[in-house]
């Protein structure tokens, strides 16, 4: 990031191979959307262009990205939850109607039965809290430990392990019958 | 799942370190004492059975690939930014507002300081006061005229 303040466009691409795919996958993962995850990935990598002239050192490149990410997708989430909660109403009548078109093949059968599994565990993080959605994501999938979650969610490090694990808690609750 | 009691180690700190041996992080005298904890409470071994078939589970969601076009379109967003955004990307906010604040703090020293000058009056006033002389000049002028003129009385 030193780099790219310097004018060095060169290490804004490297930049940008090194963290476009865990932002827009965690992103996706926030909104569950990709056409969305990607605008808002987009904004995130703006931001950071427009950011690098008086970009300062004071945290990890990283948490400074997520932290930049979070805020967004938290912002979206906070913007579109009335118009989630009818498009949630209507994709449990379409998960229902797939389940009537179960027994046509076994490849056909397994893919639906996958479907479904995976439309449970994004239901089940979606019903997450925000802030313990973040936590449960960058903690799992982008393997962050404590003190960097911390930093992006602007909590402290014994906050976030209990956020982390009352989130986990919840989710083994509601996926224990997968296992 | 039978539902026990919460152990100790499943709140504040410790529940990171539950955490962090479900997932294999821990090594050496943390790891050990942690397995030898985790033998003996049964409600610490159902977390630790739990944790890690949720996380099976969750190993299944992957995210899509990213679009091909994805850099593309940055850098289309990038070029054509409005120029006052690329104006404000030398621009740091935080010496402004610096600079803002002082430059206030230094009108209200001045402000405060300057004596409160006598009040001038103003163009129309001074007229005004001169036609009131004036008015009251040429009543004692006719007073005087009609005294004057009027017969002597006896």
């Amino acid at each position: 990031m030193l780099r790219v303040r310097e004018g060095d466009s060169s290490s804004f691409a490297l930049l940008l191979s090194r963290h476009r795919a865990p932002v827009v996958n965690f992103l996706f993962r926030m909104v569950q959307n990709q056409a969305v995850a990607e605008e808002l990935a987009q904004e995130v990598f703006l931001r950071v262009y427009r950011a690098r002239q008086t970009y300062e050192v004071s945290a990890k490149f990283t948490t400074w990205l997520f932290r930049i990410a979070s805020r967004l997708a938290l912002n979206w989430l906070r913007d579109t939850r009335k118009e989630k909660a009818q498009a949630s109403l209507d994709r449990e009548v379409a998960d229902g109607v797939a389940w009537e078109v179960a027994d046509r093949a076994p490849t056909v059968e397994h893919t639906l039965v996958k479907e479904a599994r995976m439309a449970e565990i994004r239901r089940a993080i979606a019903r997450l809290p925000e802030k313990q959605r973040a936590a449960v994501l960058m903690h799992k999938y982008q393997e962050m430990g404590y003190a960097q979650i911390a930093g992006v969610l602007g909590c402290s490090e014994p906050a976030i392990k209990s956020l982390l694990f009352r989130a986990y808690e919840t989710l083994r609750g509601r996926l224990s019958h997968m296992g | 799942m039978r539902h026990l009691a919460q152990c100790v180690m499943q709140s504040g700190d410790e529940a990171g370190l539950l955490l962090d041996y479900c997932a294999g992080r821990l090594s050496g005298e943390r790891e050990e004492a942690m397995r030898r904890h985790v033998a003996l409470c049964e409600s610490c071994r159902q977390v630790v059975e739990g944790q890690q078939s949720l996380w099976s589970a969750l190993d299944a969601w992957e995210a899509p690939e990213v679009s091909a076009g994805f850099d593309q379109a940055l850098a289309r967003r990038i070029e054509t930014a409005p120029f006052y955004q690329r104006w404000l990307e030398y621009f740091s906010w935080k010496p402004a507002l610096s600079a803002v604040a002082v430059a206030a703090a230094l009108l209200a020293v001045v402000t405060l300081r300057e004596p409160a000058a006598a009040p001038v009056p103003a163009e129309a006033d001074v007229a005004d006061v001169e036609k009131l002389e004036q008015a009251l000049e040429d009543i004692e002028i006719l007073t005087v005229l009609n005294t004057a003129g009027q017969p002597a009385q006896m």
